[in-house]
């Protein structure tokens, strides 16, 4: 999958656990582990919108495209 | 009293199981029974042929009980649209098309069984086309259980 879901590097800026995160925006642990994996086929808006606020970040902090092949950008 | 999915589907175990037993019961009385005869003397030996044709039936429709009453194990742990369920329902299709098969050799020494073959085959076609059908579904479910 192209589209990369940075949701660990926003947890170490703001100093979150993953648990932390899953509880405050009503999503089940594994559901944050699949997305964090980069295993999701798809995101809802609801949940990038609660996403962003727990995060207090905008959209393009989270979501990267990488095409497949690429190294990570610095 | 409510009649509910899990009542149901208890409902077609039994019926599951009981066609089973329906099923064993036919081929052991068939060598007896007045109504199914066509025999042919075989040296010292007597072939009742319906007894032949219902026991050689009984391996695909056992092959097909067995995979429905998976099915509907699974159905009632909740597991619908599964691969599992997909494979259930391509062996049952390919039980009904053998079955076919036998009822057209049936058809050799009565012309009854005719009818029983074309029946054969066209649940045999539904089920594969239900099977498919199940396919795209377990497909739609992967996406929807990925879809955060």
């Amino acid at each position: 999958m192209a589209i990369i879901v940075n949701v660990d590097v926003m947890l170490a800026r703001r100093k979150m656990s993953a648990g932390e995160l899953a509880e405050r925006i009503g999503l089940t642990p594994a559901n944050l582990s699949v997305l964090k994996n980069n295993k999701a086929r798809a995101i809802r808006f609801t949940t990038l919108e609660a996403l962003c606020r727990a995060l207090d970040c905008q959209p393009g902090d989270l979501l990267e495209y990488r095409p497949d092949g690429e190294e990570a950008g610095a | 009293m409510n009649w509910t999915k899990d009542r149901s589907i208890r409902l077609s175990k039994v019926c599951t199981v009981a066609i089973g037993l329906v099923l064993a019961v036919l081929i052991v009385v068939s060598p007896w029974s007045q109504l199914f005869h066509a025999e042919t003397a075989l040296g010292p030996v007597t072939v009742n042929w319906y007894t032949v044709s219902l026991a050689a039936f009984a391996v695909p429709a056992y092959a097909a009980l067995v995979q429905l009453y998976r099915l509907l194990q699974r159905l009632s742990r909740g597991e619908v649209f599964v691969a599992g369920n997909v494979r259930c329902l391509r062996i049952i299709s390919w039980c009904c098309f053998a079955a076919a098969v036998v009822f057209a050799a049936s058809s050799l020494y009565s012309l009854s069984w005719t009818v029983l073959t074309v029946a054969a085959l066209f649940g045999g076609l539904i089920l594969r086309v239900v099977k498919n059908v199940f396919a795209a579904a377990v497909a739609l479910q992967d996406e929807q259980d990925l879809t955060i």
